[in-house]
C-alpha cells in the first residue's frame, strides 16, 4: 500500500486501463481532472456540477437513494452498541423523529448535534416558506425539471433540505433505473407542507398545473401530483368527502401482504374518469381503461400510478 | 514542487479520511515485502516522476487482513466476534431492531434489509468514526457496484449524508473479495462464475434475474431528463462518444489496481498481492 502526494495531472502517469481511480473531492473545490487519465474513474460526490462539469460529459451519472428509515434505524443501533457517549447516541425514538423531520440523513439522524439540526430546520422552514408563498412559486418550483444541483452556486429547484432524489429500480433496464432522475420530499413534514399549501390553491392553479405535467410528461416530482390529484377530488369529483392517497407498490411480494381490508377502495371507472376529465379537461391515467378495481394485480411497473381514494 | 505539495496537502488535511500525517520522506519500498508486479510497477513510476510517496502499514495490514480473512455469516441474535481472521456479516431486517419503531411502509424491498460487516480490522482513515470495523451495505450498493463496473467514467451522485465516500470503502473490499459480492449481492449471476458450493443467497432479499448483465438496447432517454443531460453532450465531438457510453460491456470491470485519491492530489494505491 502507498500513500503518494502528487498533483493532480500525475495521475496518468501512475495509471492505465487496468486502473480504477476513485475520486473524493473532501472539501476541495478542485473539478475532477481527467485529462489523459485512461483508468477507469469513479467520482462519488454531492450534486454539484461545478465539482465535475467537464468530466460529466463523458461520464454516466448514477444516483444513490437515500437509506430507508429502516436502514438508517439498523445504522444507529450498531453506532449505539459500540458508542462510548451514549447521552449523545440517539435511541431508535429519537432517530425515527428525526427521519421525519429532517429526511433520513445518516449524521443528522445519528450524530448531529441540536444546534446543527436547529439551522437546519431554519433553513427548511424558510424554503417552504418561500416556496409555498403563492401558487404561482409553488407550481413554478414543483414544474422544474431538475433539483438540488448546484451549478456556479445556483441551485436548481428544490434543495436537499426539501427534496431527494429516489430510483425507480428496474430490474429490466441496463443500469437498473440508477441512472434515471427521479425525486420525492425528503420527509414526512416536507410533504405534509406541500400537501397542505396544494389544498389552499384554487381549481384553476391546479388544473393549469396538471395540464403542465400532462403536455410535458414531467413528473420527477411524483408525490406532489398525488396532492395536486387529491385537490382534484377534494374541488371536483365528489365534494363533501374528504379524500386520501395511497401510493401503491408495483411488482414487490410486500403489496401483497397489504390488507385491503384497511381500506376503503373508491371504484374509477370510465364514468367517473369522465367526471374528472369535463371538469379538469385532464386526463391523468393514460392507462385508465386497464385500472380495474383489484389494485394488486395485473400492474406492470411503469403502467401507471395508482392512487387509492379513501373515504376518511 | 515539495514545498507547494507539503503546503497544499498541509491545507487539505486528513480531514474526512483522518489518515495520520506522515513524515514525508522515501521510505524502503523493499520493505514492504508485496511482490505484485503491478505494485513494483507502479512505485518505479512514482519515483520517475518525483512524487513523494511512502509506505502506508496500517492500510498494507487492513488490506492483507481482507484478503485473507474468512467471511463468516452470523444470524442477527448472534454476538460479534473479536477475530482479525474474519469477515463478519449480519443481515438485518425490522424483525432485528431493539425496539418498535412505527416504520413507514417501505417501497421496495431493496429498502427492508441492511448487511452489516464487521471487518477483520478497522479502517485505518476512519478511526473517528463510532464504529470504523463496521461497514453498512445496502442492496442498492451491491447494484451499483454492478453499474459503475460497466462504465469507464462514472459520476455517482445523491443528497448529501447518505454514505457515498463510504461507498468507496465498500468498492475496495467488494474489489478484493468478490467472493463476498457473490455471497451476498441480490444478484444470480456471479462474478466469479457459479463456484460449487455457493451458499445460498440470505433470507429476506431475492435474487435478481440474470437480466441486469444482458447487452439491453440503447434507451431513449426520457423528455424530463432530456434537458439535463443536454449540457452533458453539448460539447460532445460525435454522435459516436454518446453511443460508446450507452453501450456497456457484458461484465463489471474489476481493476487490478484501485487508487483513491482526495482531489487528485493525494492518494492511496490499492494493489493486489500475490
Amino acid at each position: 500500500m502507498l500513500l503518494v502526494y502528487h498533483d493532480s495531472n500525475d495521475l496518468s502517469l501512475f495509471t492505465d486501463e487496468n486502473t480504477t481511480i476513485l475520486w473524493e473531492p473532501e472539501l476541495s473545490k478542485t473539478p475532477v481532472d481527467d485529462s489523459g487519465v485512461n483508468a477507469h474513474f469513479i467520482v462519488t460526490v454531492s450534486p454539484n456540477e461545478d465539482l465535475y462539469h467537464h468530466f460529466m460529459k463523458n461520464a454516466e451519472m448514477f444516483f444513490m437513494p437515500c437509506p430507508s428509515e429502516l436502514q438508517v434505524c439498523l445504522m444507529g443501533q450498531i453506532y449505539r452498541s459500540f458508542s462510548n457517549d451514549l447521552e449523545n447516541c440517539p435511541t431508535l425514538a429519537e432517530i425515527h423523529q428525526r427521519v421525519k423531520k429532517f429526511g433520513p440523513y445518516i449524521p443528522i439522524a445519528l450524530y448531529w448535534s441540536t444546534y446543527q439540526m436547529d439551522e437546519f430546520k431554519k433553513s427548511q422552514k424558510r424554503e417552504i416558506a418561500f416556496t409555498c408563498s403563492t401558487e404561482e412559486t409553488l407550481n413554478y418550483a414543483l414544474q422544474r425539471g431538475i433539483h438540488i444541483m448546484r451549478r456556479r452556486r445556483v441551485l436548481s429547484g428544490l434543495s436537499h433540505h426539501l427534496a431527494r432524489f429516489v430510483v425507480k429500480r428496474d430490474r429490466a433496464d441496463p443500469y437498473l433505473g440508477y441512472d434515471q432522475i427521479q425525486y420525492d420530499f425528503i420527509c414526512e413534514e416536507v410533504l405534509n407542507a406541500f400537501s397542505n399549501a396544494i389544498g389552499k390553491m384554487s381549481m384553476a392553479a391546479v388544473r393549469n398545473h396538471m395540464i403542465v405535467i400532462n403536455q410535458s410528461s414531467d413528473r420527477n416530482m411524483e408525490s406532489s401530483i398525488t396532492s395536486y390529484l387529491k385537490r382534484i377530488f377534494e374541488l371536483s369529483a365528489l365534494p363533501g368527502l374528504q379524500w386520501k392517497c395511497h401510493h401503491m407498490q408495483l411488482q414487490s411480494e410486500s403489496a401483497t401482504n397489504m390488507k385491503g381490508a384497511n381500506f376503503s377502495v373508491w371504484t374509477m371507472d370510465q364514468r367517473d374518469v369522465g367526471k374528472i376529465q369535463s371538469s379538469c379537461q385532464y386526463i391523468y391515467l393514460e392507462t385508465c381503461t386497464e385500472f380495474h378495481l383489484d389494485p394488486f394485480q395485473n400492474l406492470r411497473q411503469g403502467d401507471m400510478q395508482l392512487v387509492q381514494f379513501l373515504s376518511a | 514542487m515539495l514545498v507547494s505539495l507539503l503546503f497544499s496537502s498541509f491545507l487539505a488535511g486528513p480531514i474526512r479520511t483522518r489518515i495520520p500525517w506522515r513524515k514525508l520522506k522515501y521510505r524502503n519500498l523493499a520493505k514492504l515485502s508485496l511482490n505484485d508486479e503491478t505494485y513494483v510497477h507502479i512505485c518505479k513510476k512514482v519515483h520517475r516522476w518525483s512524487a513523494h510517496c511512502e509506505a502506508d502499514v496500517d492500510f498494507t495490514a487492513w488490506t492483507r487482513a481482507i484478503q485473507k480473512a474468512r467471511i463468516l455469516q452470523l444470524r442477527p441474535e448472534d454476538p460479534w466476534i473479536d477475530n482479525e481472521d474474519l469477515i463478519q456479516v449480519k443481515r438485518m431486517t425490522a424483525q432485528d431492531l431493539e425496539s418498535q419503531v412505527d416504520l413507514p411502509v417501505s417501497q421496495h424491498e431493496y429498502e427492508d434489509t441492511l448487511d452489516i460487516i464487521k471487518l477483520p480490522l478497522p479502517i485505518p482513515g476512519e478511526m473517528l468514526s463510532d464504529a470504523p470495523q463496521f461497514l453498512f451495505i445496502r442492496p442498492d450498493e451491491y447494484a451499483l457496484f454492478k453499474c459503475l463496473g460497466l462504465q469507464k467514467r462514472c459520476i455517482l451522485t445523491g443528497n448529501p449524508g447518505i454514505s457515498k465516500s463510504w461507498f468507496q470503502w465498500k468498492f475496495i473490499l467488494f474489489c478484493y473479495r468478490l467472493d463476498l459480492f457473490d455471497q451476498f449481492s441480490p444478484f444470480k449471476e456471479k462474478l466469479l462464475g457459479d463456484l460449487e458450493g455457493d451458499e445460498p443467497c440470505l433470507k429476506g432479499l431475492k435474487t435478481e434475474d440474470q437480466t441486469c448483465t444482458k447487452q439491453a438496447p440503447v434507451k431513449e432517454p426520457k423528455e424530463d431528463e432530456v434537458s439535463f443531460k443536454k449540457r452533458k453532450i453539448e460539447n460532445q465531438t460525435s454522435m459516436e462518444q454518446v453511443q460508446a457510453k450507452r453501450e456497456k460491456p457484458a461484465e463489471p470491470f474489476i481493476p487490478k489496481l484501485i487508487v483513491r485519491t482526495e482531489a487528485g492530489c493525494k492518494s492511496l494505491f490499492f494493489c493486489w498481492s500475490e
